[in-house]
């Protein structure tokens, strides 16, 4: 991993069209500010993550049993 | 694009139809193509296939019929890439994670749904950042069914918002 220190109000260039720039910071946490092109997705990455490992786990199993996804349908029919 | 030309539809997709996602999804960038199957027509759940990897598939369902309240928001970025080309019918489905053997266990992706354009058949996992959702709501017992029949919504009440500025 590239470190790089920077000032507030300094900022980083990323290729030819992407600036991340200092906007404040504290004790705990940077503000950052971002101009990148719009079909840059930008996400934090703790979500990011987490839909990431939603999805493998969601991948995981392999057969799909109908007759267990009718029996949890109408559970919940039965249930309301 | 003007925002009367993007809508939510309540919209059956042939079973088999073919999906693509130009950016795949989250955790599984190279697989840009899947299919869209019905279970069985008495229950509200799909699979999402994919056409080249026979071993991947997700369970899908319409995420209004449970969670009569679930809002989304594209941005414009989102609504380009659904919509470049044609004027966009959109469908929003949630991924279940089931967890083996318990199935009444299942819960629901709220902060990654798939839109779907029913028109040019392209899709996008979304990621929510200003939601109140989170990627495991369970679905046992419904949360919002009780509401969901005293009101008798159906589910064409959902909505949806669109950054007008921006659109």
């Amino acid at each position: 991993m590239l470190v790089l220190t920077r000032k507030l109000g300094e900022s980083i260039t990323i290729g030819n069209n992407i600036k991340i720039t200092i906007i404040a910071s504290n004790s705990s946490q940077v503000k950052l500010g971002i101009e990148a092109p719009v079909d840059i997705s930008i996400y934090r990455t703790e979500i990011y993550q987490r839909i990431m490992v939603e999805n493998q786990k969601a991948a995981a199993d392999k057969t799909i049993d109908a007759a267990a996804l009718r029996a949890l349908w109408r559970q919940h029919v039965r249930k309301s | 694009m003007k925002n009367e030309h993007l809508r939510f539809v309540d919209a059956e997709i042939h079973s088999g139809q073919r999906i693509a996602f130009p950016d795949g999804l989250l955790g599984f960038p190279d697989i840009k193509e899947y299919q869209l199957f019905d279970i069985a027509p008495d229950i509200p759940f799909k699979t999402l296939q994919a056409t080249n990897e026979t071993d991947l598939a997700f369970v899908l369902m319409d995420p209004f019929t449970v969670f009569t309240d679930y809002h989304i928001t594209l941005d414009k970025q989102d609504v380009k890439e659904l919509c470049e080309q044609e004027a966009g019918n959109l469908m929003v489905l949630v991924i279940l994670t089931i967890p083996p053997g318990s199935p009444q266990k299942a819960t629901a992706n709220l902060q990654g749904p798939l839109v779907i354009n029913v028109s040019n058949y392209l899709g996008k996992q979304l990621v929510l950042s200003q939601s109140p959702y989170h990627t495991r709501h369970p679905l046992h017992p419904l949360p919002t069914l009780q509401r969901h029949k005293s009101n008798e919504l159906s589910t064409q009440d959902f909505s949806m918002s669109v950054d007008k500025e921006t659109v």
